[in-house]
């Protein structure tokens, strides 16, 4: 009996003193800048072959993110879907080989703003615009 | 109804693949909900609009997902109902003080390996609008939950509902259950408290005095209609509206408190008198429409939220790899040692901890709860899916290995394929 009630004391009461030291000790931590959600373009400045791509207004990105790792779905013509990463405020995304953005977020400005860079294979030219953040919850299905 | 004709191709569909692979999984000694939760996977985008993805998008239109995810809502809230229809007080008789150690340390143990694992996850695949609390704690509780529901069925069919290995599992399993449940909802409201009406004091006091309203005065009104039962010996489909209503009613009230509606069909179940019959002839009623036609519809949805190719890469596999590793570590390793601490065998330990590291269906509802609440990004959410399905389809052949096949056999035959399928 006395050692089941040590048994209990230890097994139940050193873990629940452990999960308030840890709460404790991950308040300090950061995590990724949260970038999912809706991404509305604001200016472009687009050109040539890039046009057959974007049109005359750059495309609405949507971003789905887990940590570091972004999903980046842009209604463009082919509604293409990129994937790539989050370093800092910095995003590089690709689709295969064909499409890359790269994109700088800044946090000063509220909602988050974004200077995005896109480029395709074929194509010299580059588009480039600024987008505004409009936060959405992340839970409905994965889109198509 | 514009999207009516979408719908219903969709449930005959979900419900065809869902029997298919539950009548598979059954062939290989898996509970028909383990073929079924792979089901809802194998439907969504991670195989079905991967290979088809033409005829995943004709199949499960965005525009019209919103219908079967509210069809799924329903059959969730019946099938949490009568998981708490099975949770009976007479399980704890005489044997509450081994069970509470167990389920204790069974959840204590895992909690704090989860809230551990948050430490190293929560900046690589968190971000900012979460907080390390609201994270932690609810990787802690997803690390610790039983499914009860799974567990009782597994020791049904295998006859030994009333061996000692049994009964500590049911009794700790049922423990678990409800302390994990509450734990749940006090995340869910710590989380929801800032998107809230109402301040944090007033839904907690509103949380006090439902519970206690339950408890005690719903409780024995619902006792007059045991008394009803016993008398006519019959469920009239009056009463059953009533329960219906009731379910509903006291759904609305948890998901207006901010603790979900879940929990509210639950303690409604949980609340219901057991000592007739008349908890059996309501699961009767509920039972087949919940489980063979509503949940599967729960699975598909989840299975479209999941996508395994979000865990690409060796990095990814290797969060997944580390979140499995600690979830059995947890939940096996601390219900094996409690029970070995406990006074049973190390074999019959060993038993007790795989049956309590089933997840199965619960920890799904956990981690479709934590999507939409925003704490779990997509790939955590995909990661923790894998880990669900793995705990849960671990069980089966490892209780073979480590108990049936060397301790007393003949005690426990292998049951014939059960042609009901063994239902969650």
């Amino acid at each position: 009996m006395t050692k089941l009630l040590i048994s209990y004391l230890l097994l139940v009461g050193v873990p629940i003193l452990g999960v308030f030291g840890l709460l404790r000790l991950g308040a300090n931590l950061a995590a990724p800048v949260a970038v999912a959600g809706e991404w509305l373009p604001s200016e472009a400045a687009s050109s040539g072959c890039m046009s057959g791509l974007v049109g005359e207004q750059p495309p609405k990105m949507t971003i789905a993110q887990s940590g570091r790792l972004l999903v980046v779905s842009l209604n463009d013509a082919n509604h293409s879907v990129l994937t790539g990463k989050l370093d800092g405020l910095a995003i590089s995304a690709e689709s295969g080989s064909r499409l890359w953005l790269r994109a700088a977020v800044d946090k000063s400005a509220d909602p988050y703003l974004m200077q995005v860079e896109l480029t395709v294979s074929d194509c010299p030219e580059a588009v480039q615009w600024s987008a505004t953040r409009v936060p959405v919850a992340q839970n409905q299905p994965a889109s198509h | 109804m514009p999207h009516l004709p979408t719908l219903l191709i969709q449930i005959g569909v979900v419900l065809v693949v869902a029997r298919l692979v539950g009548f598979l999984f059954r062939k290989i000694h898996q509970p028909q909900v383990m073929g079924e939760m792979v089901a809802g996977i194998l439907l969504g985008p991670s195989l079905l609009g991967w290979v088809a993805p033409g005829a995943y998008s004709a199949l499960f239109p965005s525009e019209s997902l919103g219908f079967l995810s509210s069809l799924s809502q329903i059959g969730l809230l019946l099938f949490m109902f009568l998981v708490g229809l099975e949770l009976d007080p007479k399980m704890l008789q005489g044997r509450g003080r081994m069970a509470l150690v167990i389920s204790h340390v069974s959840i204590t143990v895992p909690f704090f390996l989860g809230v551990l694992l948050a430490v190293y996850i929560y900046p690589r695949l968190s971000d900012e609008s979460v907080s390390f609390t609201h994270f932690a704690l609810f990787i802690g509780t997803s690390m610790s939950i039983t499914a009860f529901p799974v567990l009782a069925r597994i020791l049904s069919e295998r006859r030994m509902l009333h061996s000692r290995l049994g009964v500590i599992a049911i009794a700790s399993a049922a423990i678990n259950d409800v302390t994990g449940w509450l734990i749940l909802a006090g995340v869910v409201l710590l989380v929801r408290a800032g998107d809230t009406a109402l301040p944090l004091w007033v839904t907690l006091a509103g949380v006090v005095v439902y519970i206690a309203c339950m408890l005690f005065p719903v409780r024995s009104l619902l006792a007059r209609l045991d008394a009803i039962y016993q008398r006519k010996k019959v469920l009239s489909q009056d009463v059953l509206a009533f329960l219906l209503i009731f379910v509903l009613a006291s759904s609305w009230l948890t998901e207006w408190l901010g603790i979900h509606a879940l929990f509210g069909a639950f303690l409604a179940g949980a609340v219901l008198p057991k000592q007739s019959g008349f908890v059996h002839a309501l699961t009767e009623k509920l039972n087949d429409t919940a489980v063979v036609l509503l949940l599967p519809l729960f699975f598909a949805f989840t299975g479209l939220r999941t996508s395994i190719g979000l865990v690409s890469g060796a990095e990814m596999w290797f969060y997944t790899t580390l979140i499995v590793l600690v979830a059995i570590a947890g939940k096996f390793g601390g219900s094996t040692y409690a029970a070995r601490v406990s006074g049973m065998p190390w074999r019959e330990a060993g038993a007790l901890g795989i049956l309590m590291n089933t997840r199965g269906l619960m920890e799904l509802v956990l981690l479709n709860i934590g999507l939409d609440i925003g704490v779990l990004s997509p790939a955590l959410f995909t990661m923790l899916v894998l880990m669900a399905l793995i705990t849960t389809f671990m069980t089966a052949p490892i209780l073979e290995w480590i108990y049936f096949s060397r301790l007393v056999p003949q005690e426990y035959p292998d049951p014939e394929a059960d042609p009901a399928g063994g239902q969650p």
